[in-house]
């Protein structure tokens, strides 16, 4: 029988009509992660015991005709800054290197309910600080399409989990781009939903004002059904939405703006043409389109760049050595004599070079005498961005873009410069700042066969008309059902 | 453009509780100058009259029931991360008198 890339409803398919056992179907993702994993290295912890019994369970409960979702007996894969109670979860970093949370995320436990079998915690950039997976304490995740290549990142394990046929679906989490960029580079569907749509409640937090955990899939389709499933209202995440999630029909063509300063001039003349073919494919299906400008949006990744480190600078200040995590103080010999000095070598030891460029940069910028210059300013600019949106999804339902200006590059192309690194996510970065639903969908290769990814983006609250649109493009293009060669 | 002096870098490596070595502080001085020249392009925006906004979602003041639950998490799981525990209590190294 063959397994090979299947999609959350052909599995399902498979398991109601019992051509297959959700224990055969955790068989094999065992055995191709065993297979492709020490090359790719996207999978860091594998939970293959607790797989095989979760599957045992769910096999009884098909058989009872006591299926729990959708999703009951499919298997998949957690981005490492997700907390799964009992395995390990390290944010890719060595201060987390042994760290076992006490609890689940929110979104685990939804899962769990709908009894969906988690296969493993994947490799990702050091606190989903990054654009390639190369600044993981695990070592980089390969592309799938190119070894010697880059993944994107942050969430580069969870994009390699699907495109790498890993697991069927798998959790990133994105807070400038960090699923939609990794969808691209490696011809998966990755979906940022709605700020709040999603609970933020066990991932551990970068930027919470940005954060969003969003599902990879192999379909837009799949991305919808995982997204029914972890979406909602949680009274342990305060910013959490209060609405359900609503799938929605299309009854009016979507109005599409295509967004000037997303073309700009450091897009490679190959990723441009596949977009631009992509959005005409969508104007031959009956689509009206039409050009619109975001002015403020050449200034938002320069406002992400203060905005972000400064919560990052709160968020990982809670990294002490003293509750958990890596720690001169597990050393008995260790003569450490000082509390200022256990915070001191702890974060020194600990944090990776990006992760502490990021709290240095975050703890200046919004220190006594910048506050001001930096910090409110950023914050300003931010409320200039999603105005900009705003007025834009006044003339239009969904604005179709680029994802990343250029293909996956090579391992240690960008590692020199921190800077050039942060320009690769120009065009994912604005939306975070504005809380806006947007996915990343196959649309194209290069001549070098590597995957480009058009962005649909809408206004906030409406995942459904992003994730109608992403549907309906993968009925007049079938780009997300090419697979990497293993 | 930016500068940063090799005290700033001192100085909020300490703010951050981030120990630095003599042989970093160069490339953390560099790394920072280049992005806050980036950055400083703001500069160039016209905020005039413009609210600095810190989330979009809207929400205000969202609160839980004040009704206290047991925990359910045993605390052996939840003291087994802790780096040095004195009984069920987590140690922690005295703060030295300065001088």
């Amino acid at each position: 029988m063959n397994l090979k890339y299947l999609t959350i409803e052909a599995a399902r398919e498979l398991l109601d009509l019992k051509q297959i056992t959700a224990v055969e179907l955790v068989d094999y993702y065992i055995e191709r992660i065993e297979k492709l994993n020490p090359e790719l290295n996207a999978v860091l912890t594998p939970t293959f015991e607790s797989a095989r019994m979760a599957a045992k369970v769910s096999d009884e409960r098909l058989s009872a005709g006591k299926t729990l979702s959708k999703l009951d007996g499919i298997p998949y894969l957690v981005k490492d800054v997700i907390s799964t109670a009992g395995v390990r979860t390290t944010a890719s970093s060595k201060i987390l290197e042994d760290y076992i949370p006490p609890y689940s995320a929110t979104v685990i436990e939804l899962l769990n309910s709908a009894g969906a079998v988690m296969l493993g915690k994947t490799n990702n950039d050091e606190f989903a600080m990054g654009s390639s997976n190369e600044s993981s304490y695990f070592g980089p995740v390969k592309n799938p399409w190119d070894k010697t290549r880059v993944p994107g990142g942050s969430s580069g394990g969870s994009a390699v989990a699907v495109s790498a046929d890993l697991c069927v679906f798998s959790l990133g989490s994105d807070t400038g781009g960090s699923i939609r960029q990794p969808a691209s580079l490696c011809s998966v569907t990755g979906f940022k939903p709605t700020y709040g749509r999603v609970s933020r409640y066990g991932l551990l937090a970068m930027a919470s004002s940005l954060d969003q955990i969003g599902p990879f899939a192999k379909t837009a389709e799949d991305v919808e059904t995982v997204l029914e499933i972890i979406a909602g209202n949680d009274e342990l995440d305060s910013t959490s939405l209060p609405e359900k999630y609503q799938p929605e029909k299309e009854t009016k063509k979507y109005r599409l703006g295509i967004p000037q300063e997303f073309f700009g001039e450091a897009m490679d003349g190959e990723v441009k043409s596949i977009v631009e073919n992509a959005i005409k494919k969508l104007e031959e299906a009956g689509y009206e389109t039409e050009t619109v400008s975001l002015p403020s949006i050449d200034y938002a990744l320069a406002a992400y760049y203060i905005i972000m480190p400064v919560e990052v600078s709160s968020n990982l200040a809670r990294f002490d050595g003293i509750k958990y995590g890596y720690s001169p103080l597990k050393d008995p010999d260790s003569n450490i004599e000082s509390l200022g000095d256990v915070y001191l070598k702890t974060r020194e030891e600990g944090f990776g070079p990006e992760a502490k460029r990021r709290i240095l940069l975050g703890s200046y910028t919004s220190s006594a005498g910048y506050y001001d210059a930096y910090y409110k300013k950023a914050q300003q600019v931010r409320s200039k961005v999603k105005a900009d949106f705003d007025k834009a999804f006044e003339k239009v339902d969904l604005l179709v873009a680029p994802v990343s200006p250029i293909p996956a590059f090579k391992l240690g192309e960008k590692t020199a410069s921190p800077l050039q690194m942060y320009l690769a996510d120009v065009n994912t970065v604005p939306i975070n700042p504005a809380g806006l639903p947007a996915i990343s969908i196959p649309a194209g290769h290069t001549k070098a066969k590597l995957p480009v990814g058009l962005q649909i983006v809408g206004n906030r609250g409406c995942d459904n008309k992003v994730l109608n649109l992403a549907k309906i493009f993968q009925t007049i293009d079938q780009t997300h059902q090419l697979q990497p060669n293993d | 453009m930016a500068k940063i002096s090799k005290e700033d870098i001192i100085h909020i490596s300490q703010l951050s509780r981030i120990g630095i070595e003599e042989g970093e502080i160069a490339k953390f001085q560099a790394d920072l100058e280049n992005i806050l020249s980036y950055v400083e392009q703001l500069n160039q925006v016209d905020v005039t009259g413009t609210e600095p906004i810190a989330q979009v979602s809207g929400l205000v003041n969202v609160a839980t029931e004040d009704i206290a639950k047991p925990c359910e998490i045993d605390t052996k799981i939840l003291l087994s991360n802790v780096p040095r525990l004195d009984q069920t209590a987590i140690s922690v190294p005295s703060i030295l008198e300065e001088g």
